[in-house]
């Protein structure tokens, strides 16, 4: 069920020996140009280099890709239909008036926002689907200390982060002793079981909050989480790579311009 | 002058009754010290005292003769190292490199001392691999050392391990004894830990403390405390196969001399056979 997290997928792919600047300038990049681009196939243009680097350079495994991209697509596919029925325009293709002051209708214009956002949806995806499954939390750690953001946030993010995977593994662990025990059997089963996990998981975890103010205590704690690891060099042909992606999709964003898809 | 001591320590969790009751405790300078006692009985309430975690409700604790104040408590928790039974509430840092290197960052050392400090801890040890692991990835026993190594890299000079066998496999729990009988003679560290498996305390411990019901029931050396059986059996511990055995052949008339530890017993019974031959 949890058995592959993002993390664990970040920690061992082919990416992770990259400078950390460099693959958090790729992320940040392409959604900035997603986000600039009027037109729909930049996005398209960003979301299937970067799924190739995915897959390709960071050798992620395509089926726990797909899955992971399910998930908000299934929103997209939503939104974008709901886009594309209530947003006017012209050249009108079909058209419900179901109330006097309420229309159904789907026209080239809302097709073009449909497709447009959608695509949208994809670059950024990736985009965010990139950053998470090349670079470690950790990596990210260093960085954010060499960015000099406040102690205190990057502190929070630590003890969140190491948090996250205590609470998982109690849930796991809790979610595990219901099956054996027949907790799932039935739907109110299912739903008095789901009831108890989640209290039993809040329980948990605020006695390993305290434990771990306990230990943090014991080891001196004044305020101050040690950042060591050095960032990786920052190497000439992933330099390279970026800079040619980079330009290339403003290249793209620039010559497509406003061109719609009908 | 004691390292640790205390004096009549009687302590109650709010609202229930005495989790600990007139203990006086007390740890000499390069000891190796067992706490045995069975499951509840106060061992890793009375080892929170130890660095000021818990204050006691009466009584007192006195660590190098002083008693815990909110100015030396700092001081305190270098001087003692504890080392908790759940790992995984003691490796909160991201990374193992990074959780070992805590305490020495709070200490206010420069980098390069931390780096080195950290270093020497692994290798101690013997987790080198592992130090640019995640902590959720790891072995219960690599877990159990990596909190280990963040307690030592503190260089403190009281190690309080609770409970330091618990989940290891044999290989790991021959390493720990290892790894504690070194310290005795590399850095005349004292080490005390809790326990209730007594098979493994001959092997390191030079003296003992057995606790039941937030008391201490009985104290003294390996020899003294293994032969009250009737009492260990009372409060729901056991004695070491060794003493066990002999205990009942010298009963049979048979003339094996007391051993506690492995090598003795060998003695003991090759002295035993040689008699007969």
């Amino acid at each position: 069920m949890f058995e592959e997290l993002l993390e664990d997928i970040a920690q061992k792919n082919g990416l992770r020996e990259v400078n950390t600047n460099l693959k958090l300038a790729t992320g940040l990049g392409a959604i900035l140009l997603c986000l600039l681009s009027s037109s729909y196939f930049p996005p398209l243009f960003i979301a299937l280099v970067l799924t190739g680097a995915i897959l390709f350079l960071a050798r992620v495994d395509p089926k726990t890709y797909a899955e992971l991209f399910i998930v908000p697509l299934w929103f997209a596919v939503m939104s974008v239909a709901g886009i594309i029925l209530i947003s006017g325009g012209q050249d009108i293709f079909w058209k419900w008036d179901i109330l006097p002051s309420f229309s159904l209708s789907i026209t080239r214009d809302s097709i073009n926002q449909g497709i447009f956002v959608f695509c949208r949806v994809l670059g950024g995806m990736s985009a965010l689907c990139f950053i998470s499954l090349t670079t470690p939390m950790t990596n990210i750690f260093t960085v954010l200390r060499q960015w000099r953001i406040p102690e205190i946030i990057i502190e929070l993010m630590m003890i969140i982060y190491r948090t996250i995977f205590i609470l998982m593994d109690q849930v796991v662990q809790i979610y595990t002793a219901q099956v054996m025990r027949l907790g799932y059997s039935t739907v109110k089963e299912s739903i008095h079981s789901c009831a108890t996990l989640c209290g039993a998981a809040f329980i948990a975890s605020w006695d390993a909050g305290e434990d771990l103010v306990q230990a943090m205590d014991a080891r001196c704690y004044t305020g101050k989480f040690a950042v060591l690891g050095e960032n990786r060099p920052v190497e000439r042909g992933p330099l390279l790579a970026l800079f040619a992606f980079l330009s290339l999709s403003a290249a793209v964003v620039i010559f497509s311009g406003n061109s719609t898809i009908i | 002058m004691h390292l640790i001591e205390t004096r009549d320590l009687c302590y109650s969790y709010s609202g229930s009754s005495r989790a600990l009751d007139g203990i006086n405790f007390i740890a000499p300078r390069n000891a190796r010290i067992a706490v045995l006692g069975s499951n509840g009985a106060g061992k890793s309430t009375l080892f929170k005292h130890f660095n000021g975690i818990f204050k006691p409700t009466s009584g007192s604790i006195l660590i190098r003769g002083e008693p815990i104040t909110k100015q030396n408590v700092r001081e305190v928790r270098k001087f003692v190292g504890i080392v908790f039974q759940n790992a995984d509430d003691q490796i909160f840092a991201p990374t193992v490199e990074l959780d070992v290197a805590f305490g020495p960052t709070n200490l206010g050392l420069d980098e390069e001392t931390i780096h080195h400090r950290v270093r020497e801890a692994l290798h101690i040890m013997g987790i080198e691999d592992l130090a640019g692991r995640v902590p959720h990835h790891l072995s219960g026993g690599e877990k159990k050392r990596v909190a280990i190594a963040g307690a030592i890299a503190m260089e403190p000079e009281v190690l309080v391990l609770d409970e330091p066998t618990a989940g290891l496999d044999p290989k790991g729990i021959h390493d720990l004894l290892g790894f504690i009988s070194d310290l005795k003679k590399s850095s005349g560290m004292t080490v005390i830990f809790s326990t209730h498996d007594v098979s493994l305390v001959p092997e390191i411990a030079d003296y003992i403390y057995v606790m039941s019901k937030g008391r201490i029931v009985a104290q003294g050396t390996v020899a003294e405390v293994f032969s009250q059986t009737e009492l260990l059996k009372s409060v729901r511990l056991d004695v070491p196969h060794y003493p066990k055995l002999i205990k009942s052949l010298q009963e049979k008339g048979i003339p094996v001399s007391m051993a506690f530890t492995f090598e003795e017993a060998e003695k003991a019974f090759l002295e035993a056979f040689k008699g007969r031959s």
